[in-house]
Formats: C-alpha cells, structure tokens, sequence
C-alpha cells in the first residue's frame, strides 16, 4: 500500500524540494520537476522509466493521472 | 481514540469485494474449529453490527496501542532525541494504522496463533514503521557510496584481505558500470546506507514493493557480472526467492 501523504508543511516543502533534486538530476526539466515534486507522482516509477531511456516528459505523460471522464 | 479516530464504520469490513454483500447479509470470515473461544469471540464481534463491533473496535484499538506503546518503550534509546509526548503520539499514529490494517485482513486469519497474538504484530510493525520514519524525517537520504570503508572486513589474513580488496574493487565497478542510475541509487541507499526501505518508498511516493523489486534486479546484474569475472558468488538469494 502507497503512503498517504500527510506531513505539516515545512516537512511537505523540505520533501518537495528533495523530490525536486531529484527529479532534475535524472533530466527532467526544472518546470517539470516543480511540478511533479509537489504532486502525487510516483517518483520511482518515473525514474525507472528515463532509466530505460524514456524521455522525461513522455515519462510524466505516462504517468500523470487520468482525466475525470466528462459527465 | 486520538484525532486519527477511526471510525468503526469507514473500516474494512470482512468479505470479499468481488461479491459485495447483500443488505442484511452477514459476512463473516473463516472460523476454523481449532479456533480458541476467545479468538472466536474477537472474530464475531469484529464481523458484527453496531454496538457489538464498535465496542470490539475500542477493545482492539486499546490493546494495539498497548503493543505500540511497549515497541516503543523497546526502542527509546535508539531515539532518544524523541521527546515524551513524541512517543505517545506515534504509538497513537501506529495504533490507528495498525487497526485500519488489521480490521483490512481479519479474512486472512488462519486460527495459527491467537487473534491477539496475531494482532499484536501489526502494531508492532507499526510502531518500528514509524520510528524510522521519524528518525530519518529532517535527514538527507545519502544516494552516495559514501560508506565503502564500512565493507572492510576485520580479523583477515593478508591473503583473505587481498581477495576482500579485490571483490570490493569489482563491486564498485559493476555498480558504477552496470547498473542504471535509478538502480544504484536504491541499491546504494538501502544497502550501503542503510536507509530504511520504507522511508525511501515514503520519499519516492511508491510502495516497498516497487524498490525490492529494483533491488532484486540490482542485485542480479550485480552477481552475474561478478561470476562472470570469476569470483565465487554464493546464490543466497535464490534460495531467499523460493
């Protein structure tokens, strides 16, 4: 099972800006990073991705959450 | 309960979610006849109604916050940076978690052990689960093969010492050359600097699952290339996967 995240904000910020590193340090572009370090992207997964030569915005296209169907 | 109070009904309920129970249905999980009477009686009144199974859910949370707080009086003096209070409320947080689990997998109670007993685990687990967590929370996770002199072996006669330094060498080599960058990172930071593994999933935002999987595969490419340089690999972890 995933963990939820939950931390108070000063955590959240000090773990975004983790993510953030890196995400930036396996090619992704700083926008991009800023972007998937504040979600609920799954960091692993992406990261294994570029690993196997998936170029990082494909990677996050892959991974990025479906949209809501329209009603 | 604390402000984690879970609620006896947003819990799991026993039964099987590809046949969802009928209004007025009750599902029950396998009560084998070896099953003590008091193990029976935790398994009835969890799978019960109202009153009854509110009532089981207090008595279980108490005796999983009992286990939290004991693992973590175990465990004080590796954190003693943690003050009083801190304590109290991670046995809390891991009493609830552990309730949330517990009442999620009641239907795979085998009747091996007592309920209780049984139980008791979860919390446990909890309880160490959160502590790490809480020891590595302000820390940086070092992805660096920062602790390589840690591998040097003790007590080694000139020639074992030799063949020591000689796989070591070609460890860091295959770990630099055949391994992804991802891959290394997850090796290096689990084995070598011993972060626990369910604090790098917390990180990554991804199960433990995921990162022995990654470490598996790590692991592989690393053993086959030493055997293939010639040193002698035992297989442990063929044996681990059975």
């Amino acid at each position: 099972m995933k963990p939820i995240r939950t931390e108070p904000a000063a955590r959240r910020e000090a773990l975004d800006d983790w993510r953030r590193r890196r995400l930036i340090a396996a090619g992704f572009d700083p926008r991009l990073a800023v972007e998937l370090a504040a979600g609920d992207a799954d960091l692993h997964e992406l990261l294994v991705l570029v690993d196997r030569g998936c170029p990082p915005p494909l990677a996050a296209r892959i991974l990025a959450p479906l949209e809501e169907p329209a009603l | 309960m604390t402000s984690r109070q879970v609620a006896a009904d947003t819990v799991p309920r026993v039964g099987s979610e590809a046949t969802p129970p009928r209004r007025g249905d009750e599902v029950r999980p396998t009560t084998p006849d070896s099953l003590d009477d008091d193990s029976r009686r935790w398994l009835h009144d969890l799978a019960g109604r109202g009153h009854t199974r509110d009532e089981a859910v207090r008595r279980l949370h108490d005796l999983l916050l009992r286990a939290a707080r004991f693992e973590m009086s175990r465990r004080r003096h590796m954190f003693a940076h943690l003050r009083g209070g801190d304590h109290d409320d991670l046995a809390q947080q891991a009493a609830d978690d552990a309730l949330v689990a517990v009442l999620g997998k009641l239907e795979h109670f085998r009747g091996d052990s007592r309920f209780t007993t049984w139980a008791y685990k979860f919390a446990l687990y909890e309880a160490a689960v959160m502590l790490r967590r809480r020891a590595w929370q302000e820390r940086e996770l070092p992805l660096e093969p920062d602790a390589w002199p840690a591998f040097a072996s003790r007590a080694m006669s000139p020639g074992e010492q030799l063949a020591e330094s000689e796989l070591l060498d070609a460890l860091r080599v295959a770990i630099t050359e055949r391994l992804s960058a991802h891959q290394r990172e997850v090796l290096v930071a689990i084995t070598l600097n011993g972060v626990p593994i369910d604090v790098l999933a917390e990180r990554l935002n991804t199960t433990r699952g995921a990162l022995y999987k990654t470490l598996h595969d790590a692991r592989k490419k690393l053993r086959m290339q030493l055997a293939a340089q010639g040193f002698d690999i035992a297989d442990g972890e063929r044996e681990h996967d059975r």
